[in-house]
């Protein structure tokens, strides 16, 4: 009986595992983004729904193997993101001065231009191609079970899991290894600063947006063929709930996001099992509410500095 | 003629004129200030020199090319370096990574590093540390110190005592006489008025968004009307 629960309680936390990775991949994306603009960009989730259509579109038109079908996705989120940042962003960014920079009526511009895009992109999206999940191809899908033992894992999940290693190791180089990432750092850290020391902002924000679009756009197709629904909807919940890791994390910090993700999959996990279904969601804004009142700066957030 | 030429520019922000009809001229390897009170729209004029706010009318001439309407990024690489207001340095980043960003695209910049340390040896000890824990007075030399990255032939200083201990104001007004003596150009914004005029070899008095006077510095010094607006009557 023990050893049954034991078991039982393992494979919960490798599904939960799963899960907060599936939340850490858009979130990686998401608060790549905010680092630099200081804005949130609600279209993240569509752009992840996004990528998991275009690989589908190009499953049914060219049936391509299953790594080519990754590059395109990772081609299409690239443009996407570059025609994103252009409408919902770029109109926004006019003026160069402290008052603007600082200014919270531009900041919340911004943020409803994004939460905009969002709702009519995923409106189009129904409109055309109905809110139904989409029929997918058996070959392509990525359930195939792995054995470990008395455990049993999906291969999608073990792509997930290399994706999202992938994606973070890949990121912590280009921030701090090349010279773009010395200047995304910058912009993210100081705009003004940035424009002194002669970086090309505009073009460094368009890099930022392309490569977390990317991210993004290529986490929807991995987790869409992982677990079989690929529908207009489907960046929505998961959007919220890389939100939520991004703010639990500090708001500019990607390991934090990381690991506030994967505390929430694991907990959602957890609670389905000793408690319902129902609580999951209870559980994953609790413990936002939680961070949010004990540790106002998210779980990984800067110490104040100095002026 | 002069490395320098700013004709007649006028600046409008958000719907607010602030620079009037502005005119100056930096002849090469000269301190250069700028005396106004505070509104004056002194930091505006400089931000226009450095592309950061487009002009109304008038004109703007680096080495006799035209700078007027080219990005900022350019502007700072063809040879004109601004160490801002308020230092808008990079607090999240370490010393080294500052001065790093300052030379920009230039793919050696060991030169410069060594220069830059050789008259602010603390940057060098505090290379590693991130910029946000240094000090005021530190982080206004690394400012300056990331400015000089860049390799300028002008640097634009914006209030770069502003808030600085006496000890601190004092060496950063050497630093300044240090960098002209390597051929640098300096432009010199600076509320401490009486210093700034001894050290500045010509000066520009901006009142209201209008060049209200300008002359020599020794000349300035002894205005009456200078010594009671900048100075203090004496």
């Amino acid at each position: 009986m023990l050893d049954f629960f034991d078991v039982f309680l393992v494979q919960q936390l490798l599904n939960g595992l799963a899960q907060g990775l599936v939340y850490a991949l858009i979130a990686i994306g998401f608060t790549l983004i905010f680092g630099v603009l200081n804005v949130v960009n609600f279209a993240h989730g569509e752009i992840y729904m996004l990528g998991a259509f275009a690989g589908l579109l190009a499953i049914q038109l060219l049936a391509p193997p299953a790594f080519a079908v990754l590059l395109l996705v990772a081609a299409a989120g690239l443009v996407l993101g570059v025609l994103l940042e252009r409408v919902a962003f770029r109109p926004f960014r006019r003026f160069n001065d402290e008052a603007s920079l600082k200014s919270k009526a531009l900041r919340e511009a911004t943020l409803l231009s994004s939460l905009a895009i969002s709702i009519i992109t995923r409106e189009l999206m129904q409109l055309y191609v109905g809110a139904d999940m989409q029929s997918i191809p058996q070959a392509y899908l990525l359930m195939t079970p792995i054995q470990l033992g008395p455990l049993s894992i999906a291969s999608g999940q073990v792509l997930i899991f290399v994706t999202a290693l992938l994606m973070f190791l890949l990121l912590q180089w280009l921030l701090f290894r090349t010279r773009l990432g010395l200047s995304i750092r910058a912009v993210s850290n100081n705009r003004l600063g940035a424009l002194h020391v002669g970086i090309n902002v505009n073009h460094i924000i368009i890099a930022t947006f392309a490569i977390g679009s990317l991210m993004g756009a290529v986490s929807g197709i991995v987790v869409g063929l992982y677990s079989g629904n690929i529908f207009p909807q489907m960046g929505f919940s998961p959007g919220i709930k890389a939100f939520v890791a991004m703010v639990m994390g500090g708001l500019d910090s990607i390991p934090g996001a990381v690991i506030s993700a994967i505390v929430l999959g694991l907990c959602e996990a957890l609670s389905t099992d000793f408690v319902s279904q129902g609580w999951s969601e209870l559980i994953s804004y609790g413990l936002l509410l939680i961070t949010l009142l004990y540790f106002p700066r998210g779980l990984f957030g800067k110490k104040v500095e100095r002026v | 003629m002069a490395l320098l030429q700013v004709e007649n520019i006028s600046v409008t922000l958000g719907g607010v004129p602030i620079l009037h009809e502005v005119s100056l001229q930096v002849e090469a390897q000269r301190i250069v200030t700028i005396l106004g009170a505070n509104g004056a729209g002194k930091t505006t004029l400089l931000r226009a020199i450095s592309g950061i706010y487009p002009l109304e009318q008038g004109s703007i001439r680096f080495d006799g090319a035209a700078i007027h309407g080219q990005p900022a990024h350019r502007i700072v690489q063809s040879g004109l370096s601004h160490a801002p207001e308020g230092r808008q340095i990079f607090s999240n980043m370490t010393v080294r990574e500052n001065l790093q960003l300052g030379a920009g695209a230039q793919r050696d910049w060991q030169q410069e590093l060594a220069f830059v340390h050789d008259i602010f040896p603390i940057l060098q000890q505090r290379s590693k540390q991130l910029a946000g824990t240094l000090s005021g007075g530190e982080q206004q030399m690394l400012c300056i110190g990331r400015a000089l990255m860049a390799k300028p032939r002008l640097l634009i200083l914006d209030e770069p005592s502003l808030g600085l201990a006496p000890q601190f104001v004092q060496q950063i007004f050497r630093v300044i006489e240090t960098i002209r003596q390597h051929g640098v150009t300096v432009v010199l914004v600076e509320q401490n008025a009486r210093l700034a005029l001894r050290i500045a070899d010509d000066a520009y008095v901006l009142e209201h968004g209008r060049i209200a006077l300008s002359g020599p510095a020794q000349q300035l010094m002894h205005d009456a009307a200078v010594q009671n607006a900048y100075l203090g009557a004496a």
